[in-house]
């Protein structure tokens, strides 16, 4: 039993999808199923059959040599933080599969390929406990992910897909440069050479460069998470990838940001966290108010969604910068929340776009009348993602602030401006894309022949509103020219919902799960915490 | 004599044959024949020399590091030999004096990569870059080759006077013409003359390399020069030319102590940083993948300076001095490799090498575009390619010296790069412009893709095997 396989069964079944092309396009898909489903299926066994005594912080662990010369380890671990955020990404693998299903029709082969390379990327940063075997994976799972965007994106795709590969690089080449730096001191320290996490966290780094070399970590991490500085390549991304790359880019791709914090840099630089914290929490404090002005300003949906992805972010910041127990429990709650409810809003974003081309507001309204089910499912989702209690997210934020108000009292209260900028952003969307006349860019039920013309009253819209109004009054005996959720989405959606309320109302045992390892990263706050 | 001048003595010996096989008889499935087997015979006692002890002569020496990189060089040597036949075979030219060309520049960047005494390297300079000028002007049928030949012989000729006139400011203060005179006689003249002759000449070698390895100054050449040039000649003077210049700039580094001298620093420091933000900041709007090579060539070339700086390192936090050569070599075969790797795509892809030309190539030749997008993203530095193992050590070197300010420049000249590796990645992705059906890629040409996808690919995955040799040559 190793842990390998956990991501070498998404390898080599993105290698067979794209080789099982040639001989039925068909095929892809379904190997994709089976890989998503065999790492669910071992991960399951693994964890059943769990070696290891449940009271040291590690479930699991194995290490090979991997480059002797620099004594670099294939070193992988998992403990409970791990386990809950591969369990996210498999199964938020499987949601966006499900989008995927039959939304992508061209090149099948490499498209699967790239999205269980993504996956495989993802769940390989999860495990790896070795710097440069993180560093690996951290940056192997951009170029699928940048092929994703590129190939399959929308209208602007490559813009977007360079911007995305660019900011993320440039993060990831000062994270090499960091990497190497704390290694190089750890050996001048110690006299010992190692990238291992787990040797490297004994002697946490004492020479001044410490802050400057956590900064490298810090910069890289916040670019991925993102924060506001460094966001400016997430709501491109999000707007021009297809369906399926927006659900793996906001539900999993964003949390290795946190978890690259929670995971490395809180215990490898306790004395430059504590120098940087002040300015971290503002920067989430902004990150929080301006993704949500920024998103109630946007009319394109999956803009919205973005933005409203850099605010809850903000919140996993604050609570990884707040040092405290309460509120990095808040901020794995928070991502693992705000991974399911941006999945399933993303997932409703495409299909709104899929059967009716267009993602912006200002386009179509009244959605309701002829989608219940997926306004009721929209309606769900983004009350959730405002915070409503009950729900996983409003668990997370909630847990955030409680913790943020012991280390520093003003940013708390900020930060909760953004629970009320959140329903305000979310309520317009709902209000303005599921509520009201129904009406869409240029598709008058009754004679779709009028297509090619609509677009010229736009500016009569009061105009063109009431002509609509009138219109529907008519009892419109047609049938739905607009298919509601199929059985499949539906399915997906439920269960996603699901999880949404289940971590809402019972979150202890998950809370409980991740006390151990949590713990371990504050131990070497515990000294210093209590002096504050 | 030792058997360390076997293998030069064996591409010389095939020089002679060739001379009188064409002078008998031309053909040029024999001249391919006979380059290859000496290539290949020169290639394996060089591979089996590496563990030879080291021996130092007056004008040669000898050691592990050097035997490896000329059996690097005549490994990548080999594998452009094999794809030469084909190419050859398509241009209407007599092709048997190629392979002489071919063959003497190699014997000349065989012993300039091994010379330690101004004479030796001088004439292996000279022996090489006048066979450039040939194997430039080659194709008598392309005007542009001609210009191109006529450019670099000019250009050449200014290097060479820059550099004997820099050897012989040089001797005159010295009066010797080893490598290391430079630093047995500092004493002396550093008392005796307030105007630094040594300085002066030490610059105008500098300069005089600075045309052979197309660095910042002195580069105005290159891109010229890489597109007229016929492919395989650009290919050679990519990767064979640059690596034994670059060579002989580190010998007379490491051994004259030419770091000790603060002006010389400076320009090295300034000329690396010049390099490697022009280089690639030209490559930005090229839409013409060779103009695109020969600037980002300029700018590895800029990243490689680091090690020369790092010379002057006194400390080194991993308490070992000999990390920088080995770090150094990584790189440069690294990126010699990964030049190898693109040149053979482009010979495959023949004339096609304007961007234009190479949309939707992902979907016509996928396996084409696969080699070419892995060699771009090992250009780049993306992990898993023999490029990011490459920048690793580089910058494991540049941190462990201590040398912070180059790599703030190191990270904007690779953010800056990778937009245009990308873009070429990028392009390929596009919709194709002609629908032409895909024409089969023939057996060789499939095998060379896959060696080259492995190798990038498996050696930067693992590169235990390369790294352990490479720091049992070095230590």
């Amino acid at each position: 039993m190793t842990l390998s396989f956990l991501f070498l069964i998404p390898l080599l079944g993105g290698l067979l999808a794209w080789y099982s092309q040639g001989f039925n396009p068909n095929l892809p898909r379904r190997i994709s199923l089976f890989a998503l489903l065999g790492s669910l299926a071992y991960l399951g066994i693994l964890t059943l059959t769990s070696p290891l005594a449940r009271s040291s912080q590690w479930l699991f662990d194995e290490s090979h040599v991997w480059i002797d010369r620099f004594n670099i380890t294939a070193h992988f671990s998992m403990d409970g933080l791990s386990l809950v955020l591969i369990l996210l990404t498999l199964l938020m693998g499987l949601v966006a599969l499900s989008s995927a299903w039959s939304d992508i029709d061209k090149h099948q082969g490499f498209f699967y390929f790239n999205f269980l390379w993504t996956l495989a990327g993802i769940i390989g940063v999860f495990l790896a406990m070795d710097l440069l075997l993180f560093f690996v994976f951290w940056e192997v799972m951009l170029v699928p992910m940048y092929f994703l965007i590129a190939i399959w994106g929308h209208e602007n795709r490559r813009y977007a897909a360079l911007k995305f590969f660019l900011f993320t690089q440039t993060g990831g080449l000062l994270m090499l440069m960091s990497i190497i730096a704390l290694v190089v001191f750890h050996y001048q320290q110690t006299g010992l050479l190692s990238f291992d996490y787990q040797v490297l966290i004994l002697t946490p780094i004492v020479s001044p460069m410490a802050i400057w070399i956590c900064l490298g970590f810090i910069i890289a991490f916040l670019v991925k998470l993102p924060a506001f500085p460094f966001h400016p390549w997430l709501p491109d991304a999000h707007t021009q990838a297809p369906t399926p790359a927006s659900i793996i880019l906001a539900a999993i791709l964003l949390k290795t940001g946190g978890y690259g914090i929670i995971r490395f840099v809180l215990p490898l630089f306790p004395d430059a966290v504590q120098f940087w914290s002040p300015l971290m929490m503002s920067l989430a404090v902004l990150s929080i108010i301006y993704g949500a002005l920024m998103a109630f300003s946007q009319h394109d949906l999956k803009r919205i969604v973005a933005y409203s992805s850099v605010s809850h972010m903000g919140f996993v910041l604050l609570g990884c910068f707040s040092l405290n127990m309460i509120a990095l429990q808040g901020a794995v709650m928070q991502m693992l929340a705000h991974g399911l409810s941006s999945a399933a809003l993303f997932m409703l974003v495409g299909l709104i776009q899929q059967r009716f081309h267009s993602r912006d507001l200002h386009q179509f309204s009244g959605l309701w009348r002829y989608l219940p089910q997926l306004s009721a499912m929209g309606l769900f989702f983004a009350i959730a993602s405002l915070g409503m209690p009950g729900l996983g997210n409003f668990i997370g934020e909630f847990l955030v602030l409680v913790g943020a108000l012991e280390q520093h009292a003003s940013f708390a209260v900020l930060a909760s401006l953004g629970l009320i900028l959140g329903a305000v952003y979310s309520l317009r969307m709902i209000q303005k894309s599921f509520f009201g006349p129904f009406r869409t860019q240029g598709s008058d039920l009754e004679n779709p022949a009028s297509t090619a013309d609509t677009r010229i009253p736009l500016t009569s819209t009061s105009e063109q509103a009431s002509a609509e109004v009138t219109e529907h009054t008519k009892p419109p005996v047609l049938p739905s020219p607009y298919p509601d959720l199929s059985l499949k989405e539906k399915l997906t959606l439920m269960s996603i919902a699901a999880g949404l309320i289940l971590l809402g109302i019972h979150p202890q045992p998950l809370l409980d799960m991740l006390e151990q390892p949590l713990a371990q990263v504050l131990a070497l706050y515990a000294i210093t915490g209590s002096a504050l | 004599m030792s058997s360390h001048y076997l293998p030069a003595g064996i591409l010389l010996s095939t020089i002679l044959l060739l001379l009188l096989s064409i002078a008998l008889k031309r053909s040029h499935i024999h001249a391919f024949l006979i380059t290859g087997m000496g290539l290949i015979g020169a290639c394996l006692t060089q591979v089996s020399l590496i563990e030879a002890p080291a021996t130092s002569e007056l004008l040669f020496i000898f050691t592990p590091v050097n035997a490896l990189i000329s059996a690097g060089l005549l490994v990548i040597l080999v594998f452009l030999w094999s794809q030469l036949y084909h190419w050859l075979d398509k241009s209407d030219n007599t092709n048997e004096e190629y392979y002489l060309l071919l063959l003497t520049a190699s014997l000349g960047a065989v012993s300039m990569i091994s010379s330690q005494h101004f004479a030796s390297f001088f004439l292996a300079l000279e022996l090489m870059s006048l066979s450039f000028v040939g194997l430039i002007a080659y194709s008598n049928n392309n005007p542009n080759s001609q210009e191109a030949g006529v450019k670099y012989l000019v250009l050449s000729a200014g290097a060479s006077a820059l550099i004997l006139m820099g050897i012989a400011l040089i001797y005159l203060q010295t009066g010797s013409l080893t490598f290391d005179a430079v630093s047995t006689n500092k004493l002396q003249h550093l008392a005796s003359s307030p105007l630094s002759l040594t300085t002066s000449g030490m610059i105008f070698i500098l300069t005089g390399l600075c045309f052979k390895l197309s660095l910042v100054p002195c580069h105005l050449w290159v891109a010229d020069i890489f597109e007229g040039a016929p492919l395989p000649t650009t290919a050679l003077l990519a990767i064979v030319s640059k690596l034994a210049a670059f060579i002989v700039l580190w010998r007379m580094f490491s051994y004259g102590e030419w770091q000790t001298d603060s002006t010389i620093l400076d320009v090295i420091a300034l000329v690396a940083v010049a390099s490697m933000l022009m280089g690639n900041l030209l490559a930005l709007q090229q839409d013409r993948l060779l103009r695109i090579l020969a600037f980002s060539s300029i700018s590895h070339f800029g990243y490689l300076l680091i090690f020369l700086l790092l010379l002057e390192g006194n400390a080194n936090l991993l308490n070992d001095i000999n990390f920088n050569i080995e770090a150094m070599i990584f790189y440069l075969l690294a990126y010699m490799l990964t030049l190898t790797g693109i040149f053979s795509v482009l010979m495959q892809l023949g004339n096609n090498t304007s961007i234009k030309q190479l949309s939707g190539l992902f979907w016509r030749q996928p396996l084409q575009a696969t080699c070419l997008s892995v060699l771009m993203l090992s250009l780049a530095g993306i992990p898993l390619t023999i490029g990011f193992m490459g920048k690793f050590y580089l910058v494991a070197a540049a941190i462990s010296g201590q040398l912070w300010w180059p790599m703030i420049f190191l990270v904007i000249a690779s953010v800056i790069g990778l937009y245009f590796y990308l873009r070429i990645i990028m392009v390929m992705l596009g919709k194709a412009e002609s629908a032409e059906v895909p024409c089969k890629l023939d057996m060789r040409e499939k095998v060379t893709s896959w060696v080259i996808i492995i190798t990038v690919i498996g050696v930067g995955t693992f590169p235990s095997v390369f790294a352990d040799m490479l720091r049992a040559v070095t230590h």
